[in-house]
């Protein structure tokens, strides 16, 4: 074996469908953001060094093995609920909530890290246990979720601890436990929504009734829907034009680098770019989906498989909540927003998937 | 784990993964559903919303048409003047500013409640006026603290100006603060932008012409309302100047005749070939200046309270019996009817007898054997309470409206009044009496319930001067295009021939002139000059007292000079408390006098204070018009006939 040939040795292991899609959404983000920015090189290229971070994360990550990975699970799970804890007592307070962690310059979401530590630990459990269907394994997942769940809704950040929430559902689901489970969670979810209410705080509920009915204050809460939704619908079939977005460029979209940075791309580019970029995510989701397909390996398909799913459902909620069609949370358009943190985490989750790709079968 | 458990647990996940991923297309299916719903079915709604978020249309006022004398004197102006703006979002500290601004320029409480009630629903980006109307020192003391006063600016403004305030106040108009009532007759969004309007006069009759088209610049706009660049600019195009048949010694000479009296009263002269009006003044006035920015509480009260009503324009909104300057029409129409011929005589024995009552002449001694030159000359009343009988009202009602009486005169003014005609049916309906003979002796000397308005007087008397032709009336002349500086006609409509027998318009030229020459309206005349006239006492009933009436006479004239040339009509009217009254007289002489002596050479150079006030083109094409009428050849001669080219 040659020089070059151990140099690109760990490229051999990555999956193309998915390198393909990333790099293309890598495209757009770069666009979108450059545009956005009133053509700032500085946010393109910071960008730019997140994807870097990224790319070398996903690829160290796609090269180990999905045992190594899975043995990392509970710790991480562990380190994960102490930080949330940590964050309740010490954390630093921004916009009348505890998220961050940090040191220094150096800020950290401990949330962040359990999007990805809970789907570890609970694959690593629904892994070797031999009887899923007994109702040991629904409880035992219940609880693994409701820790990181209620810490983090504590924050209070409640559309995290949904994500998390809902990852959690979506291993229980593909490990097989039994049906009346979820009948059981779907009526309770449905039932304590009226006695939930009474527990939301102020901002919470405001942003559920500006979901209902964004005009009740439209310079106030409802503003940022209004005006994503504005600048969705003005781009029309094919968009105003890179750099033509009035939306995007003169402030009326806020946020419009981060959350809302898909009403930005819709302004400039029109259904004929959101289709694409639908289908490019679709290219990814589904390729995910195919690796778990795939895979025989219990631990890799049920990571895969949910990895896959979370993914979609940050893309749907984001669109969602930037076309109108769900409330407003904090969820980042998946590798198009600016920033680092969420894009870390996205790639650590391609990585595990062409990880349990490039290994099958290696385990039991 | 058994090999089948394996399988079994495998097509488990399979399955599981499928239904999560119908699931999951549903959910993207539904996504490009509602962008679909976005950007194609509503994308006109949101590209409308979009739009008007960034852009803001900044209207771009111009400068209103300037309105002059026929000679060029300025007779409505726009003058530069500085204004305070703060633009509130500019300002750190508002509090603060105002107060050392207060300070600084010395500004009362009420200018700071003004302030607050203008900045009232205004967006803070929207500069809003702290003090018009600044003066040199205070623009001097703000101007040297501007870098300590960001947000706050002097704004250059135009104001509109009446150089003789009280002269020219009926006829030319004035123009005030636009209000909801104004928008009822011109389009609101014509208004955008701008701060006064027509409100009376020619400023509001030509306020289309003179205000000029607005203009715009569309601005982008970012999401805190600051521009951020220009995408159009679409010029405003300033008004045109109106120049006017006004001349502006006339007018002085009737102003000064009647105001300087302390008469209330009207006086029209009038171009008797095209209707031009030289001269229009009705007593008392008021001062149009203080109208354009929104009366004081102090001046309305005033023109209220006056009992003169200063505010009424009494040359064409005046109601008055024409009294005897209704004889020489009647005098035309029974001639031309053959009801009498030219040579007719009557004896008048200083009363007329009808059905027991006795008509009296202003005379009673009597004047004899009288005919129609001897009846117009000395008014003889007998002679005409005779003609009454003759023609019948019929007759009498067809006389005064073929003149123009009894409906509103048209002229390019606004309001004016219809006069009355009063006809059988018309008492019938109004008074619920018949007509009787009576009432037409008493209208054969211009009496009764007859009344018209000066404007209507002078009009008729034209169509003697002229041989026959009602003219219309008209103030303006010409509109100037301020950018070109050429000079637009405004055409005077054609003039209507009556179709009068010579025969009947010599007897009263005869009479009329008579009349000045050796008759009631002798003080008239002035040497040198032919003129034509007929003096009319109008008797008002005002009241009883000791059980008599009591009359209130008003004081006519109508007349024009010269008898063959005519070049001015006038027609007086002086409200009067005594008897015998004749105030009407020295007015009329005083017009035509201003008229044909002293008119007729062009007048000084404009003060230097007016000709600067003019932006350099409009003295320009107004002095390039001022030129014009010299070429007709007015210029020395004595008598000469003026171009009528629309008379005839």
């Amino acid at each position: 074996m040659n020089r070059s040939q151990r140099l690109f040795r760990p490229l051999q292991k990555l999956d193309p469908a998915l390198l393909t899609g990333v790099v293309i959404l890598m495209g757009i983000s770069l666009a979108v953001l450059y545009s956005g920015s009133q053509e700032s090189l500085r946010v393109v290229f910071a960008q730019l060094f997140h994807f870097a971070i990224g790319f070398i994360v996903l690829i160290t990550i796609a090269n180990t093995p999905p045992e190594r990975i899975r043995a990392w699970a509970p710790a991480l799970y562990g380190i994960g609920v102490i930080l949330l804890a940590l964050t309740l007592v010490a954390g630093k307070t921004s916009l009348g909530a505890r998220r961050w962690l940090g040191a220094g310059p150096i800020t950290f979401q401990p949330s962040e890290l359990m999007k990805l530590a809970l789907p570890l630990l609970m694959a690593y459990y629904y892994s070797q246990q031999e009887n899923v269907r007994h109702w040991r394994a629904a409880i035992t997942g219940l609880i693994l979720i409701a820790i990181p769940f209620l810490l983090i809704a504590k924050e209070p950040d409640l559309g995290t601890a949904a994500q998390i929430g809902a990852a959690g559902i979506f291993m229980m689901w593909l490990a097989g436990v039994r049906r009346r489970w979820f009948i059981g969670l779907l009526i309770i979810v449905a039932v304590s929504g009226p006695v939930m209410w009474h527990f939301l705080h102020g901002y919470q509920k405001e942003r559920i009734l500006t979901f209902l009915d964004p005009q009740r204050d439209p310079l106030g809460a409802g503003y940022h829907i209004i005006q994503s939704m504005i600048a969705v619908g003005s781009g029309g079939f094919w968009g105003k034009g890179w750099f033509n977005g009035t939306q995007v460029n003169l402030d009326f979209l806020p946020e419009a680098q981060t959350d809302f940075v898909f009403a930005g791309f819709a302004e400039e580019f029109g259904l004929f770019g959101v289709l694409i970029l639908i289908a490019t995510y679709l290219l990814i989701v589904l390729r995910g989906l195919v690796i778990a397909f795939e895979s025989r390996d219990a631990f890799g398909r049920l990571i895969a498989g949910t990895l896959s799913l979370t993914f979609f459902l940050y893309i749907f909620i984001n669109m969602g909540m930037t076309t109108g069609i769900l409330p407003v949370v904090g969820v980042p358009l998946p590798l198009i927003s600016y920033g680092g943190t969420a894009m870390l985490t996205f790639m650590i989750g391609l990585g595990i998937l062409m990880s349990v790709h490039a290994h099958p079968r290696t385990h039991e | 784990m058994p090999l089948s458990e394996s399988l079994k647990r495998t097509r488990s996940f399979r399955f599981r993964l499928g239904v999560a991923a119908l699931l999951m297309l549903l959910a993207i299916l539904g996504v490009v559903l509602r962008v679909l719903d976005l950007q194609v079915l509503h994308y006109s709604k949101f590209r409308e919303l979009a739009y008007d978020n960034h852009v803001a249309l900044v209207p771009l006022a111009p400068p209103r048409g300037v309105i002059l004398a026929d000679h060029g004197e300025v007779l409505a102006e726009n003058l530069p003047t500085y204004a305070l703006e703060i633009t509130p979002d500019q300002v750190p500290h508002l509090q603060q500013s105002l107060q050392f601004l207060q300070h600084l320029l010395n500004l009362s409480p009420e200018d700071l409640q003004q302030f607050a009630a203008r900045r009232a629903g205004k967006p803070d980006f929207d500069p809003i006026v702290l003090k018009a109307d600044l003066n040199p020192t205070q623009i001097a003391a703000v101007s040297v603290r501007a870098m300590e006063l960001p947000g706050v600016r002097i704004a250059a403004m135009m104001h509109r100006h009446y150089p003789y305030d009280a002269l020219f106040s009926h006829v030319v108009g004035y123009v005030g603060p636009i209000t909801a009532a104004d928008l009822k007759d011109f389009h609101a969004s014509k208004y955008v932008g701008r701060n006064y309007i027509g409100k009376n006069g020619l400023e509001r009759y030509y306020e289309r012409k003179l205000r000029g088209v607005m203009g715009y610049e569309i601005k982008d706009i970012n999401a805190r309302g600051l521009p951020v660049g220009t995408l159009r600019q679409i010029a405003a195009h300033p008004g045109s100047n109106l120049i006017t048949h006004l001349r502006l010694r006339v007018q002085e000479a009737g102003a000064e005749a009647l105001q300087g009296k302390g008469y209330r009263g009207a006086v029209i002269a009038m171009d008797p070939n095209n209707g031009g009006i030289l001269a229009m003044v009705t007593s008392p006035s008021f001062n149009a200046n203080w109208f354009v920015d929104g009366i004081s509480n102090a001046h309305w009260q005033s023109l209220l309270n006056n009992p003169g009503r200063p505010l009424m324009n009494r040359a064409d909104n005046g109601l008055y019996p024409p009294g005897s300057c209704a004889k020489p029409f009647y005098t035309i129409q029974a001639v031309q009817e053959g009801v009498i011929s030219p040579d007719f005589h009557t004896y008048c024995p200083g009363n007329y007898q009808l059905g027991g009552h006795t008509y009296w002449d202003w005379n009673r001694g009597g004047f004899g054997e009288t005919g129609i030159t001897k009846a117009l000359a000395w008014s003889v009343d007998v002679f005409y309470y005779k003609l009454a009988v003759k023609m019948g009202i019929d007759l009498q009602d067809k006389t005064l409206w073929r003149f123009g009486f009894g409906q509103k005169t048209p002229i390019d003014l606004p309001g004016g009044a219809n006069g009355l005609v009063p006809t059988p049916a018309w008492k019938r309906a109004h008074l619920h009496a018949p007509w009787y003979t009576g009432d037409s002796v008493i209208l054969g000397i211009g009496q009764g319930y007859l009344l018209e308005t000066p404007l209507q007087l002078v009009r008729a008397v034209s169509a003697l001067a002229n041989g026959g032709y009602l003219v219309q009336p008209q103030v303006a002349k010409a509109f100037i295009d301020p950018q070109s500086g050429k000079t637009i006609p405004i055409p005077n409509a054609a003039p209507v021939n009556l179709h009068i027998s010579a025969e009947a318009m010599h007897a009263v030229h005869l009479g009329m002139e008579a009349c000045v020459n050796t008759g009631t309206c002798h003080t008239v005349s002035i040497p040198g000059i032919s003129i034509a006239g007929k003096t009319g006492t109008a008797q008002v009933p005002m009241g009883y007292k000791n059980g008599h009436t009591i009359y209130n006479n008003d004081s006519l004239f109508i007349g024009w000079a010269p008898v063959d040339h005519p070049k001015i009509a006038v027609a007086v009217v002086v409200e009067n408390g005594g008897y015998n009254a004749w105030q009407a007289l020295p007015v009329a002489r005083a017009v035509i006098k201003a008229y044909l002596q002293q008119d007729q050479t062009p007048p000084a150079p404009a003060p230097q204070k007016l000709s600067t006030k003019l932006s350099a083109k409009v003295a320009q094409s107004a002095s390039a018009h001022y030129d014009a009428p010299l070429s007709h050849g007015e210029k020395g001669s004595v008598n000469p006939r003026p171009a009528q080219s629309t008379a005839q």
